[in-house]
C-alpha cells in the first residue's frame, strides 16, 4: 500500500443552511492522477477551495502526507506543497509570462528585501537559479517565444498552460487542476491529457483533476470520486464509475437539459 | 438639562443629514463594493441649488428643496452614466471607480469655486433664526424641519427597500450582483435607479446643510467625509449600520462641541474613525466581503 | 538660492514622496488619501528633534522616517487585513486627524502659524542633501521593485487570490508597501521642513494628499519612470500657473485628466513599463526607420 498524499476525512462545509460539501472522504495516493467529477454546482470547486485554505471547513480534517493543514492560511498551505489552477484563469495579467513564473518561485528564492534593494551576490545567485528554472519549463511547454508578453494578452489556451506552469514552479507535491480542459476542443484536450501525464512523471507529482470532460477523466485518471449536490456518490476506478447506477442517474439528469 | 435637550435636538438634525448621505453611500457600496467619492458632488450641487433657487427663482423653501433634490439626482445620474457605467461594463478594477470618483469630486468642488467664489452664501429662508420654546428649551424651527424631512426620507427608503419589488432586487443584488443579472433584472437600469436615489438623498442633505450652515465649496466634502466615518463606524455596506453610525457620530460631535470645545469637534470625528478601525475594524454591523474563487 | 533652484529642490522632495506613494498605490494597488499626513509627521518630527536635541539634520530625518513608518504600520495593521474600502477611508481619516492635530497642539507644533526657528538648510546646502538622497531613493526603489519582494507586491495587485495560492503572504506585503510609502513620505516631509525653514499645517492639507495619488495615477500605475515624470511635470505646475483662479483651473484639469486617463488609458500615461536605454534605442531605431522610409517615398 503506498502513501496517502492527500487525505480528506469527514469534511463538511455549509454556507448558511446550504451544504456545499457533506461528509467527504477521499484518500489520494502518492503519484496518482485522481479525478473529481460531478454535474455543475456539485461542489467540486468548493473542495479545492477547502484544500487550499481559501475557505475553512465547517468540520473534518484535511491532511497532506502526514501534516494536518485543516486550518492553515492559503500561503502556508502552498508552502506545504499544494498548488492549484483556477476554473476562471487567474494569472497576473499585466505581468510578463516569465515574471508570472518567477513570482511563483517563492520556495526557490529566499533572499531578504535588503538583498534585493542592494543587489547582493545572494540576490544575483538566487535570481539566476530561479530564472533558469523558469526558462527550462517554458522551453518544455514550447512557450519560450512568449516569455516577455503580458500574460493577460496570451490566447486562452496558452493562458491555461501558463497557469499550470506557474503551479509547478511552486515546487508542489500535489497539484490541483480545476477544469483544465474547459473551452478546449477534442484535439486540444488530447494534448492536455498527454501533458498532464508527462508532468506527473517528470515532477513526481500527485495530481487531482476536476473536469466535465468525461473522456479526459476516463483516459488519465487512475481513480476518481463522483460528487453531486455536495454528496460523495462513489469512489473507484473509471470503469466502476461508468457502470455505477447512481452516477449514471446523476449524469443523465444533466444531459437532459 | 435644558441645554442637554437642545443638544439632543441638534444631534438628531445633524445625524439625520449624515444618515441621508451615508445611506446613499452604503446603498452603492453594498452593490458595487466601492467608495463613491463623487457622492460629495451631488451634495455640493444640492447646497448651491437651494441658494440659486431662493435668490433667483422662488421664495418658497419647499420648492427650493425639490429643486435641490432634482439637481442632486440628475448630477448623480450624469456621473453614473458618464464615468461609472463605462468602467463597470469593462469590468474594471474597483480601485479605478474609486479614483475616478476622486477626480470628479475635484472637478465639482473647483467648478463651484469658479462660478460662485469661495465666499459663504447665506440661504434666505423665512424661518431663518426662528425658534420655538419647548420644555423650557429654545428649539430652532429649521432643526425641526430637518428632523421631520430626514425621518420621512429615511422611512421612505426603508419601506422602498423592504416592501417593493425593486427593493427586493436591491437586497438580492447586494448579495450577488451577477446572479441578479441572471434573474432577468436589467442591471444597468437598476444601477441608474440606485444612483438617482442616492443622488436625491445627497441633494436633500446638501439643501439642509446649506440652510443650516450656509453654502461654501468645501462644505460637501467635509460632510461626506463624515458620512464615510458614519458608515465605517456602522460597518461598510450595511444600511442600518450607516444610520446608527450617523447618529452615534452626530451625538458625539454635538456633545463635544457643547461641553468641551467646538474646535475639537472634527478631531473627535476622525479620532473616532481611527479608534473604531483599530478596535473593531468591521464596525458595529459590518459584514465580511470575501473574494470567491 | 535662486528661485528656480528652489523649484528644483521642491520637485526633488515631492518626487521622493510620489515614489513612496507609487509603491503603495501604483505597484500594490492600495489607494491612499492621506499621505500628506505622513509627510507632516516627518516634517514636524525632524524639525522638533533637530531643535530640541541639537542633533544633525540627518538624525532628524531618520527620526521622522521612523515615526511616520510606525504610524503607517499601526493604521495599516487592522485595515489591511480586511477587504473593502476600509483602508482608503482610514488613510483619509489619519491625514485629516494629523492636519487637525497640528493645528490644535500649539505648544508642540506652533499651531496654524507653524513651527519655526529650527536648524535648516543654508543656501545651496539643500541641494547637497536632496539630490543624493533622491538618487539613492530611485536606485534602491528600482532594485526593490525588480526583486522578488517587488514582484510579490505587483502580484497581489494583479490577483490577490492567485498571489495567496502561489505562497505569498499577502498581508505582509501590503504592510511592507505601506511601510515603504510612509518612510519615503516621512523623509520627504523632513526635507521639506528643513528647506522651507517653517512647518505649518497648510503644507499638508488633503489637497496635497490627493495631489500625490493623482501624480501616481497619471504617471502610470506600477511604473517608477511614470512616477518620476509625473513629479517633474506636476510639482512645478503651481509655480508656473500664477494667474488668478489658476489653482481652481489646475485642479479641474487634474480632475479631468484623471477621469480621461481612467476611462481611456487605465494604466496611466507611462503604463507599467520602465525607461531603459535599450528600450530608448529600439524606439529611436523604429522611428528613424519610419522617417527614412518616408524620405525615400
Amino acid at each position: 500500500m503506498s502513501t496517502v498524499a492527500l487525505g480528506l476525512y469527514n469534511v463538511c462545509k455549509s454556507f448558511g443552511g446550504l451544504k456545499a460539501s457533506n461528509n467527504i472522504n477521499i484518500e489520494v495516493l502518492e503519484h496518482e492522477i485522481y479525478g473529481i467529477i460531478g454535474p455543475n454546482g456539485a461542489g467540486k470547486t468548493t473542495l479545492f477551495n477547502l484544500i487550499t485554505g481559501v475557505i475553512a471547513p465547517t468540520s473534518g480534517t484535511i491532511r497532506i502526507y502526514d501534516k494536518d493543514i485543516t486550518n492553515l492560511a492559503p500561503d502556508k498551505i502552498c508552502g506545504v506543497g499544494i498548488a492549484r489552477t483556477f476554473q476562471n484563469i487567474r494569472l497576473f495579467n499585466a505581468v510578463s509570462v516569465l515574471e508570472n513564473l518567477m513570482i511563483a518561485c517563492q520556495q526557490t528564492i529566499h533572499y531578504s528585501a535588503l538583498d534585493g534593494c542592494l543587489r547582493t551576490p545572494r540576490f544575483r545567485r538566487e535570481e539566476k537559479a530561479a530564472q533558469e528554472k523558469c526558462m527550462a519549463i517554458l522551453e518544455k511547454f514550447n512557450l519560450l517565444q512568449y516569455k516577455d508578453v503580458a500574460a493577460g494578452k496570451l490566447p486562452y489556451g496558452s493562458q491555461r498552460r501558463v497557469e499550470i506552469m506557474r503551479a509547478i514552479m511552486t515546487n508542489p507535491r500535489v497539484v490541483l487542476l480545476d477544469e483544465p480542459a474547459a473551452g478546449m476542443n477534442e484535439e486540444e484536450t488530447a494534448t492536455l491529457a498527454e501533458m498532464i501525464r508527462m508532468l506527473q512523471k517528470e515532477y513526481n507529482l500527485t495530481i487531482v483533476v476536476i473536469d466535465h470532460h468525461m473522456d479526459l477523466i476516463m483516459e488519465i485518471c487512475d481513480r476518481l470520486t463522483v460528487i453531486n449536490f455536495g454528496e460523495q456518490l462513489m469512489t473507484g476506478t473509471p470503469e466502476q464509475a461508468q457502470s455505477d447506477q447512481k452516477v449514471i442517474d446523476a449524469y443523465l439528469g444533466v444531459d437532459d437539459e | 438639562m435644558v441645554l442637554f435637550f437642545q443638544q439632543i435636538i441638534n444631534a438628531l438634525a445633524i445625524g439625520g443629514i449624515y444618515a441621508l448621505m451615508s445611506v446613499g453611500y452604503a446603498l452603492i457600496y453594498s452593490l458595487l463594493r466601492f467608495t463613491n467619492f463623487a457622492h460629495s458632488v451631488a451634495v455640493t450641487f444640492g447646497s448651491y441649488a437651494i441658494y440659486v433657487a431662493l435668490t433667483h427663482i422662488t421664495s418658497n423653501f419647499y420648492l427650493g428643496l425639490i429643486f435641490g433634490v432634482l439637481v442632486g439626482a440628475v448630477i448623480a445620474l450624469i456621473i453614473e452614466l458618464t464615468a461609472y457605467k463605462p468602467l463597470l461594463i469593462k469590468n474594471s478594477a474597483r480601485s479605478s471607480l474609486t479614483i475616478i470618483g476622486l477626480g470628479i469630486s475635484t472637478i465639482g468642488t473647483n467648478m463651484i469655486i469658479l462660478i460662485f467664489s469661495s465666499r459663504f452664501k447665506v440661504i434666505p429662508t423665512d424661518f431663518g433664526g426662528k425658534s420655538i420654546q419647548l420644555l423650557g428649551a429654545y428649539i430652532s424651527v429649521l432643526d425641526i424641519i430637518i428632523i421631520a424631512i430626514c425621518l420621512v426620507m429615511l422611512l421612505g427608503v426603508f419601506l422602498f427597500i423592504n416592501k417593493t419589488r425593486t427593493g427586493l432586487a436591491i437586497r438580492a443584488a447586494s448579495h450577488d450582483l451577477d446572479s441578479t443579472a441572471l434573474m432577468g433584472v436589467d442591471v444597468q437600469k437598476f444601477l441608474s435607479i440606485i444612483f438617482i436615489l442616492a443622488g436625491a438623498m445627497a441633494g436633500i442633505a446638501g439643501v439642509m446643510l446649506a440652510t443650516k450652515y450656509q453654502a461654501y465649496p468645501s462644505l460637501a466634502t467635509t460632510m461626506t467625509n463624515k458620512s464615510f466615518i458614519s458608515s465605517v463606524v456602522g460597518g461598510l455596506g450595511s444600511l442600518g449600520g450607516a444610520v446608527a453610525g450617523s447618529f452615534i457620530l452626530s451625538t458625539g460631535e454635538v456633545m463635544i462641541s457643547g461641553y468641551v470645545s467646538s474646535e475639537l469637534r472634527d478631531l473627535f470625528s476622525y479620532g473616532l474613525l481611527i479608534l473604531v478601525l483599530l478596535v473593531r475594524p468591521y464596525g458595529l454591523m459590518g459584514k465580511r466581503f470575501d473574494d470567491k474563487a | 538660492m535662486t528661485y528656480w533652484l528652489g523649484v528644483l529642490v521642491q520637485t526633488c522632495i515631492y518626487m521622493i514622496a510620489i515614489i513612496g506613494v507609487s509603491i503603495l498605490s501604483g505597484f500594490c494597488g492600495l489607494f491612499t488619501l492621506g499621505h500628506a499626513g505622513f509627510m507632516a509627521i516627518g516634517a514636524y518630527t525632524s524639525a522638533i528633534v533637530v531643535n530640541t536635541f541639537d542633533v544633525p539634520i540627518f538624525v532628524g530625518l531618520l527620526a521622522g522616517m521612523l515615526l511616520s513608518t510606525l504610524l503607517g504600520l499601526l493604521i495599516g495593521a487592522p485595515t489591511l487585513r480586511i477587504n473593502g474600502d476600509y483602508f482608503i477611508i482610514a488613510t483619509m481619516g489619519i491625514g485629516e486627524a494629523i492636519y487637525l492635530l497640528s493645528q490644535y497642539l500649539i505648544p508642540v507644533t506652533g499651531g496654524p502659524y507653524g513651527y519655526m526657528d529650527f536648524h535648516s538648510f543654508r543656501g545651496m546646502e539643500a541641494l547637497f542633501y536632496v539630490v543624493p538622497i533622491l538618487i539613492v531613493v530611485i536606485v534602491v526603489t528600482y532594485f526593490f521593485i525588480k526583486s522578488k519582494h517587488g514582484r510579490n507586491i505587483v502580484a497581489l495587485r494583479e490577483n490577490e487570490m492567485a498571489a495567496l495560492t502561489v505562497g505569498i503572504n499577502v498581508y505582509r506585503y501590503k504592510m511592507i508597501s505601506m511601510g515603504y510609502s510612509c518612510a519615503l513620505c516621512g523623509l520627504a516631509g523632513g526635507l521639506l521642513a528643513h528647506y522651507m525653514t517653517n512647518v505649518n499645517p497648510a503644507m499638508f492639507t488633503s489637497t496635497k494628499s490627493n495631489d500625490l495619488v493623482i501624480a501616481v495615477v497619471l504617471g502610470g500605475r506600477g511604473s517608477l519612470t511614470g512616477a518620476i515624470i509625473a513629479a517633474m511635470i506636476l510639482t512645478p505646475l503651481p509655480e508656473l500657473l500664477r494667474f488668478s483662479s489658476a489653482q481652481e483651473w489646475r485642479l479641474i484639469m487634474y480632475g479631468l485628466t484623471i477621469v480621461l486617463v481612467i476611462l481611456f488609458r487605465p494604466t496611466g500615461l507611462y503604463g507599467d513599463r520602465e525607461f531603459s536605454i535599450s528600450g530608448l534605442a529600439k524606439w529611436i531605431k523604429r522611428h528613424s526607420q519610419r522617417l527614412m522610409k518616408r524620405g525615400e517615398n
